[in-house]
């Protein structure tokens, strides 16, 4: 049996934060997350925007782990080598809405948020041109923008493994005991144990606290669908875009990321595994979209999706647990969670520290950032063929992503065993075509380099195999 | 690398068009992102190609063969392994840089015929709703799996959409032993063409819906079932009379797309119809130098015709990267509102002495007389007991009979 | 009897009728498609194709019969080939089954995929 000093339950953007912040910290960390892959809940289905902090409440979690993590975002994604793309972010509406724009400046001055600038409709023109026509003012935050939430968290997790931390991937915990200093989390047969656990279990943070045996907290679990767009219309917006809050959330936004441009999220409750689309909230979106830009071009839509975010009350619950001395938990992490990540496992690591747990400072090993050879100039490119003829090896052509960088995948220090995981990391099979054309090569790259049957091949885990077996023999005609 | 004519595709179109182009005198490279040439058609093990071509029914694989064999015969270069990533424009030379088995090559062409087929539409694009589990397949995935791979997909199939993968995979994958539930498409005919309805669905007692569509999938890790509603006069789903059909896979079949994508930021006319390019008669794009065939131009349902087509453009190709393209007046091809689209959209009045013009109607018609008029006389008709969408029409137009205009019409006899 | 003619894409809507021992054909605009009624009508045949897993589990030989057999006989057309051993040098034009089932069609081997 294995034995940590910590054992972070979760591998979302709040887990992987914790986890690598401990691993600078020259902690004997593992994170056990219940998805093949890290990002794999909430965290892959978040918009992907940096907030600058003026939509909570002054004086909350929320406003406080915002403000503070939008400082962080910077820095910590330069050392990550994963790209922010600092935009801002713009919330817009018609001249009824004017004085609820000056009282969120209020707001974000008394949060800390930064600059923040009233725009008029022209100003507007200049910086978003396909606004809808009703709109007539706006607010610029400069602080936020956005990025990709699973490429952070997949490079957060990479990173805290070559410091020295540990991720155990398939761990479904199920039951968790205390004896001595110990926790001991079981997952069926599989044990580990550690003196401190933290609890970022997203969605399943209740059912973590129930396995400890500590205070539930009621939840609410509210999804989040989300339509995205071919390649092409990328540049329809350059930074989020987004209507005036709602006291359901922030409404629908229509965000830009590196790559496309989408159109959500929905807000409404439902049961914490259910992450299907309502085929009602396309019409939703599209028509909720409406308010802030126009003629959006809803014909690209290459990919529906949806995520559940835990909401509990109105602010964040962040503490270390007074009945388990060592247990400490983040419930209720919905927006602006991405963005307070960072501020979250920095004040999680200050309260373990408080309660006793040794922190160095390290020198920190870098992790080599993924080549994306797409990107890179025809000089560069000959070079890296010249190396390795797998770069020049197209898999997706839709994406243009190639052999040479699935390879380098395989290599990764959290190895990408699924398709999805595969997709997150390099965009394969999240095209144009989505995957009708270069799935059967990856399934045969995964099998002859990882060593895995075809038919153990899966979507996302166990259950989502692609192939079902051989055609043994010939036409089998039974019905 | 230089070159007269580069063909980009080495499916039907392509390798008929390379054929063609060096025949008509050019020095000819063809590139072929896949192992193998003959595209698509390796994955249709199915007979029912070739009857136009050849007079003889063939399979996929065997029609692709025949035309492979005769491209053997040129000196035409095939590069496998080779995909276009660029197209950009040097003087008066195309440069089409090319990732693959040897590394970067630009490849520098006087002409270049796109022959890139097409792709399938894929869920997200139909608004389909619900969760993401596995089990959801394109249709032609379904068969590249099945044939070439020989790997089962799913033991209990529905099928959405009645194109003609559609309906040759609800032949197969019962062929193979899975249960195929049914067809359901939102339109109230068929997409496909008719013999498949018969051969693939009638033989196999497999139903097919009309005004009928999926609206979600249900299944986390794999499908479990899917929601099927009848539509309404604007395929919105009536929602009341939506029913959960347990199946473990859903196979797509809604529509192929022009793969343009590597011509996108040129100058090249692509119709909003066909989501191909515009051409002439002798295949020319809006793009001097650029001919298209094949389905990266429209979405064919023989490949016969596609056959044809792409000689016709690597001919030209040919002609015109040797300087000896002919063009004279160009007349542009008019249609009535029965037809959805033409192609070629134009014909010049003395360059071949016939021209091809091939459509497609919007919606079936009975007892209808496919006309082409010129200067108000008919100079082209073929009466049909019934014309549909699924079904590509073409007509044969005698240049020495064309006065100064042309219009194709659907009329009634 | 109505059917859809199947010999080329035209699709052509048959009505097949006897009288007097005599079948009639209507509704075809070839004479293919009448003597496609006529067999339909007294013994429907069809062309079959499957294709075989390659010995090596790496691809599939992909087979034709090479003319049309007793429609009634699709099913076990299929399961006699899957019984078949299969020669680990397949190439096209190789017999896969001579004279399948009696009908005096053979299966053969359209193409070889072997998908890397």
């Amino acid at each position: 049996m294995e034995k940590y000093e910590v054992a972070v339950i979760g591998g979302g953007v709040v887990g992987a934060s914790v986890f690598n912040l401990l691993t600078r910290k020259g902690v004997n960390v593992v994170m056990l997350e219940a998805c093949p892959d890290v990002a794999g809940g909430a965290t892959k289905a978040n918009s992907g925007i940096v907030h600058s902090g003026f939509h909570p409440e002054p004086g909350s979690l929320m406003a406080k782990f915002n403000v503070r993590g939008t400082q962080m975002f910077d820095s910590m994604c330069k050392r990550l080598g994963v790209k922010y793309f600092k935009t801002g972010t713009l919330t817009v509406t018609n001249r009824a809405g004017f004085s609820e724009l000056q009282r969120l400046i209020k707001r974000g001055e008394a949060n800390g948020a930064g600059h923040m600038q009233l725009l008029n409709r022209r100003d507007l023109l200049l910086l978003e041109p396909n606004i809808a026509d009703g709109i007539e003012c706006g607010l610029l935050a400069s602080n936020g923008g956005y990025v990709s939430p699973y490429l952070l968290t997949i490079a957060l997790s990479e990173e805290g493994v070559i410091n020295g931390g540990k991720i155990v991937l398939d761990y479904f915990a199920d039951r968790i005991e205390k004896k001595g200093k110990l926790y001991y989390i079981y997952a069926g047969k599989k044990v580990v144990a550690a003196k401190m656990l933290v609890n970022c279990a997203g969605v399943k943070a209740g059912y973590i606290n129930k396995l400890v045996g500590d205070t539930v907290f009621n939840c609410n679990y509210i999804k989040g669908e989300y339509i995205i767009l071919a390649p092409e219309e990328k540049d329809f917006v350059k930074r989020p875009i987004c209507m005036l809050p709602t006291e359901f959330g922030k409404g629908v936004f229509v965000t830009p990321t590196e790559h496309n441009v989408m159109f959500g999220p929905t807000a409404k409750c439902c049961k914490p595994d259910d992450t299907g689309v309502e085929p009602e909230s396309l019409d939703y979106i599209k028509q909720q979209s409406l308010i802030c830009v126009k003629n959006p071009n809803f014909k690209k839509a290459i990919k529906l999706f949806a995520g559940v975010r835990t909401k509990s009350g109105f602010d964040f619950v962040i503490e270390r647990s007074h009945k388990n001395p060592g247990f400490y938990y983040a419930i209720g992490i919905c927006s602006p969670g991405l963005t307070a990540a960072p501020a979250i496992a920095e004040h999680i690591v200050a309260m373990m520290k408080q309660d006793g747990l040794t922190l160095h400072d390290k020198t920190l090993v870098k992790r080599d950032v993924p080549v994306e050879f797409r990107k890179l100039s025809p000089a560069q490119q000959k070079v890296l063929v010249k190396k390795n003829p797998a770069y020049a090896r197209i898999v997706c052509r839709c994406e243009q992503i190639t052999e040479g960088e699935i390879l380098d995948a395989f290599k990764s220090p959290v190895l990408p065993t699924t398709i999805d995981a595969l997709k997150r990391r390099l965009r394969v099979t999240m095209g144009r075509c989505q995957g009708g054309f270069c799935t059967s090569y990856i399934l045969k790259l995964i099998e002859s380099k990882l060593n895995v049957p075809m038919d153990k091949i899966s979507i996302k885990g166990p259950g989502s195999e692609i192939t079902l077996g051989n055609i043994k023999t010939g036409g089998i005609y039974e019905n | 690398m230089k070159t007269d004519v580069l063909v980009i595709g080495g499916g039907p179109a392509g390798i008929a068009a390379a054929i063609n182009a060096w025949i008509a005198g050019a020095k000819v490279i063809l590139i072929e992102r896949e192992y193998r040439l003959g595209g698509i058609l390796n994955q249709c093990i199915h007979n029912g190609f070739g009857l136009h071509f050849f007079g003889e029914e063939l399979t996929g694989p065997e029609y692709a063969t025949r035309f492979i064999e005769m491209l053997n015969k040129t000196t035409a270069r095939v590069l496998l392994n080779t995909a276009a990533v660029k197209l950009t424009k040097k003087d008066k030379l195309f440069v089409v840089s090319t990732s693959g088995e040897h590394g970067l090559v630009d490849i520098e062409a006087k002409s270049i015929v796109l022959a890139m087929g097409c792709r399938e539409r894929a869920g997200g694009a139909i608004g389909l709703a619900g969760e993401r589990p596995a089990g959801v397949f394109t249709a032609g995935f379904a068969q590249k799996m099945i044939n070439c791979y020989g790997k089962h997909i799913g033991k209990k199939v529905v099928i959405l959409g009645s194109g003609d993968i559609g309906l040759i995979m609800a032949r197969r994958l019962k062929c193979e032993g899975a249960d195929v539930v049914g067809v359901y498409e939102i339109a109230s005919t068929s997409s496909g063409l008719k013999r498949n309805i018969s051969q693939c669905l009638m033989d196999f007692n497999i139903p097919i819906t009309y005004n009928t569509t999926v609206t979600k999938v249900e299944g986390k890790k794999r499908v479990t079932g899917v929601w099927v509603a009848p539509v309404d006069k604007n395929w919105k789903p009536i929602k009341e009379k939506a029913k959960l059909i347990k199946c473990d896979t859903l196979l797509l079949s809604v529509g192929l797309i022009p793969e343009n994508d590597l011509v996108i930021n040129h100058p090249i006319e692509i119709s909003p119809l066909t989501n191909g390019a515009i051409t002439d008669e002798q295949g020319q794009t809006t793009m001097k130098g650029i001919f298209s065939c094949g389905n990266v131009m429209h979405v064919h349902d023989l490949v016969d015709n596609v056959s044809h087509e792409a000689a016709r453009a690597g001919k030209h190709a040919a002609l015109s990267a040797l300087g000896k393209l002919r063009s004279g007046k160009k007349i542009p091809v008019q249609h009535c509102d029965k037809i959805r689209y033409v192609q070629p959209t134009s014909v010049y009045k003395s360059d071949a002495d016939t021209a091809h013009i091939f459509f497609r109607v919007k919606q079936d018609y009975r007892r209808a007389a496919l006309i082409a008029y010129s200067d108000g006389k008919q100079i082209a008709r073929k009466n049909c007991m019934i014309v549909t969408p699924g079904e590509m029409q073409e007509l044969e137009i005698i240049k020495t009979r064309l006065g100064s205009d042309l219009v194709i019409k659907v009329e009634a006899f | 009897m109505k059917t859809i003619c199947i010999v080329c894409p035209v699709g052509c809507e048959l009505n097949i009728k006897k009288a007097d021992r005599q079948i009639t054909v209507t509704g075809h605009e070839c004479i293919r498609g009448r003597d496609y009624g006529v067999k339909e009508y007294t013994a429907p045949e069809r062309i079959v194709t499957t294709i075989v897993p390659l010995p090596d589990g790496q691809g599939t030989a992909a087979l034709k019969t090479d003319k049309a057999i007793d429609k009634r006989l699709v099913k076990d057309a299929l399961l006699e080939i899957s019984r078949a051993q299969v020669s680990p040098v397949l190439k096209p034009g190789y017999i896969f089954i001579k004279n399948l089932l009696g009908t005096g069609a053979n299966v053969v081997v359209t193409c070889i995929n072997k998908e890397k």
